[in-house]
């Protein structure tokens, strides 16, 4: 509810914005958002339809504005920058929320040394910080899904980062305690969706390397531990300790100016101890895609992934996707996917999307 | 005795490291770079986060290219909104020297006197279009001079005690510029008042210098790939007003100038416009001695 006055007050602000923009005559109103201390303001939509035969989905055969992401950012202090996301997401109705705002120190007092404060993507593993917009396909690797929530993991509290002072090879560490889901709206209903096996606090640590192969290739490689508890899935009165792993692997090559190969594995594993028996869990996703020039780009995924216990079996599913790009950040894409599914069954679908935005927008180096 | 000595030694060593340490320069482009190593001379190391053969407008910023802003003294960008991307480069670095607003952050862009600043509502109905103005300012000589002097501006402010060193390099630069400059013109003096299609809106400010004007583009609208109906009048208006030459950089497709060129009879030159772009292209005096010549043969 709270969530839901603050983005009504940032909406009535923003005819005061334009109508200040509008009474600067023509030269002046180019740089007049930076001269009046205004924000970056941006907004993105998703038109997403998901057609399948499969009648186990609930939202089928639909084409629908899937997401639609207000996006307020801007330097607040040297060296330090506010992002604040509002997300108006489809469920019966469309439901306002604070999907990111925080901060970001880039310099505390020592070289390298910054922080974010606020609510964020979980810097876990390397698709949950990367936005759905700007990933190359329309949906979430199944492992994603499995391990840390349908919408990925969304956390509170604060982060320190790390970039180590090497000359040849990018090591940057970020660790912190957050906190996961439990926000009780005023009719104690939550707000934000929980990973699995975890309500409340969690410490995550994130250590990225990157290193330039030559001038044209760079490879990246991602280490991600995350620590926390929720209620024994097996035994209510107990807590369950969960322990979550990963690795990921990365491969960029930009041939020439507009080429691009991206070749990417991420692997996780989930340890916990439901009913006091030790249990492990895993997932990962193979993806490769190309760009053989500025406007287009294909792509193939693999999925296979397990699910955190009481849950059985295991989901696997093979996708590709072309997208293309009308500018940098609107889009049209399509996607087939098959699917293998303990809850589902046997599934194919056909993704149509279309990201649309407005405005500047920007998003921290993932 | 030997021991005073080895101290001795050590510290002295130690002293005369910040008086040779070089100041650690990273320009965006090949062409900052190269402007940069002649104001700063020996006194500065410089690297560049871009190669020649990239488009400015599409790098993709990579975690290892951190590593140079790091521990760097000075950036120099090109500024205008065409080198965004070193924003989150610039962030995830927290080198506060190199932050905007910082003793080592130079905007090249600072002194320029800008074309093509767009008037009324800018959107992405009028394409990529910048709202600063046109940002290929490098391609005029006199605005290499400008950058130059914002450079020199910069590298003063970051080692004050280099100043006269840096002034007179600047000064070299800017001679080298002025001797050089009648030699381009006359390369090009028989070529006055023609009419240039670009690919993209690269060349406004090489064209202007020159005393060459800009036709139209093979580009719909900047960064929009060419439509058939685009292709289609461009194709007519250059065969009523007798249009020569197709200009384009070496990372554009050249299907759509070669068909331009097919139909109108007209000549595609295809040349970097930047240092690196091309073999043989090692500083900025290289660069414009091959831009004034290709476009000099093909008028001829």
């Amino acid at each position: 509810m709270r969530t839901l006055r603050a983005f009504i007050l940032l909406l009535a602000l923003v005819p005061a914005v334009a109508l200040a923009q509008t009474e600067q005559p023509d030269e002046q109103a180019v740089s007049a958002g930076r001269a009046l201390q205004l924000p970056d303001i941006s907004v993105i939509g998703n038109v997403l339809g998901n057609f399948t035969t499969n009648k186990s989905f609930t939202d089928r055969n639909n084409l629908n504005l899937n997401e639609l992401e207000i996006a307020f950012q801007s330097g607040v202090y040297p060296g330090v920058r506010a992002d604040a996301i509002v997300s108006m997401e489809k469920e019966e109705s469309y439901q306002a929320s604070l999907e990111e705002g925080y901060l970001t120190i880039s310099e505390l007092g020592a070289r390298g040394l910054g922080a974010r404060l606020g609510k964020l993507r979980a810097p876990f593993g390397k698709v949950n910080p990367i936005h759905p917009h700007h990933r190359p396909y329309a949906d979430q690797p199944a492992v994603v899904t499995a391990f840390l929530g349908e919408d990925g993991l969304f956390i509170q509290g604060g982060s320190l980062t790390y970039l180590f002072p090497s000359t040849t090879t990018f090591i940057n560490f970020e660790g912190g305690r957050f906190r996961v889901g439990g926000q009780s709206e005023d009719d104690g209903t939550e707000t934000e969706a929980e990973p699995p096996g975890i309500d409340d606090f969690v410490s995550i640590g994130r250590l990225s390397l990157s290193r330039a192969v030559n001038e044209l290739s760079e490879v990246e490689l991602g280490l991600s531990a995350l620590h926390g508890s929720g209620v024994d899935p097996l035994n209510a009165s107990n807590r369950d300790h969960v322990t979550l792993t990963g690795i990921d692997l990365s491969y960029q090559r930009w041939p020439t100016a507009f080429t691009k190969l991206l070749l990417r594995s991420e692997y996780m594993m989930h340890r916990s101890n439901p009913g006091g028996k030790s249990d492990t869990r895993s997932g990962y996703y193979l993806l490769a895609t190309y760009k053989p020039g500025r406007y287009w780009e294909y792509g193939t995924r693999y999925d296979n992934t397990q699910f955190p216990a009481p849950t059985t079996g295991k989901e696997t599913g093979w996708t590709t996707f072309v997208t293309k790009y009308l500018n940098e950040s609107t889009y049209l894409r399509g996607q087939f996917k098959h699917s293998d599914a303990p809850s589902t069954g046997s599934a194919n679908e056909v993704f149509l999307q279309m990201v649309w935005g407005i405005g500047p927008h920007s998003h921290a180096l993932q | 005795m030997k021991l005073k000595y080895i101290i001795s030694t050590a510290i002295f060593a130690l002293m005369a490291i910040p008086a040779i340490a070089k100041i650690d320069v990273v320009a965006t482009s090949t062409d900052l770079g190269d402007i940069a190593k002649a104001v700063g001379g020996s006194k500065v190391s410089v690297t560049t986060l871009m190669l020649g053969t990239q488009n400015p407008h599409a790098v993709e910023p990579r975690p290892s290219q951190v590593v140079k802003l790091r521990n760097a003294d000075v950036v120099v960008r090109i500024g205008m909104d065409l080198d965004m991307w070193v924003d989150s480069l610039i962030e995830a670095a927290r080198n506060s020297k190199i932050s905007r607003g910082g003793r080592g952050y130079i905007d090249a862009s600072e002194n320029i006197r800008k074309l093509e600043i767009p008037r009324g509502r800018v959107d992405g109905s009028r394409g990529d279009i910048h709202v600063y103005g046109n940002p290929h300012y490098w391609l005029d000589p006199e605005n290499a001079k400008v950058i130059a002097s914002t450079i020199f501006v910069g590298l003063k402010r970051v080692s004050p005690s280099d100043t006269d060193y840096f002034r007179k390099n600047y000064e070299a630069f800017a001679d080298k510029i002025d001797r050089k400059m009648p030699e381009w013109k006359s390369r090009l003096a028989s070529c006055k008042g023609e009419q240039v299609v670009t690919y993209h809106k690269t060349w406004v400010y090489f064209l202007r210098r020159f005393g060459l004007k800009e036709f139209d583009n093979v580009e719909t609208k900047p960064g929009i790939p060419p439509s058939p109906s685009h292709i289609s009048e461009l194709i007519s208006s250059m065969k009523r007003e007798k249009v020569k030459l197709i200009m384009t950089e070496p990372f554009y497709p050249r299907k759509y100038s070669d068909m331009v060129a097919r139909a109108t009879g007209a000549k595609v030159v295809e040349v970097p416009a930047s240092i690196g772009g091309a073999r043989g292209i090692n500083n900025y005096f290289e660069l414009m001695d091959r831009i004034t010549s290709e476009v000099a043969g093909a008028l001829r």
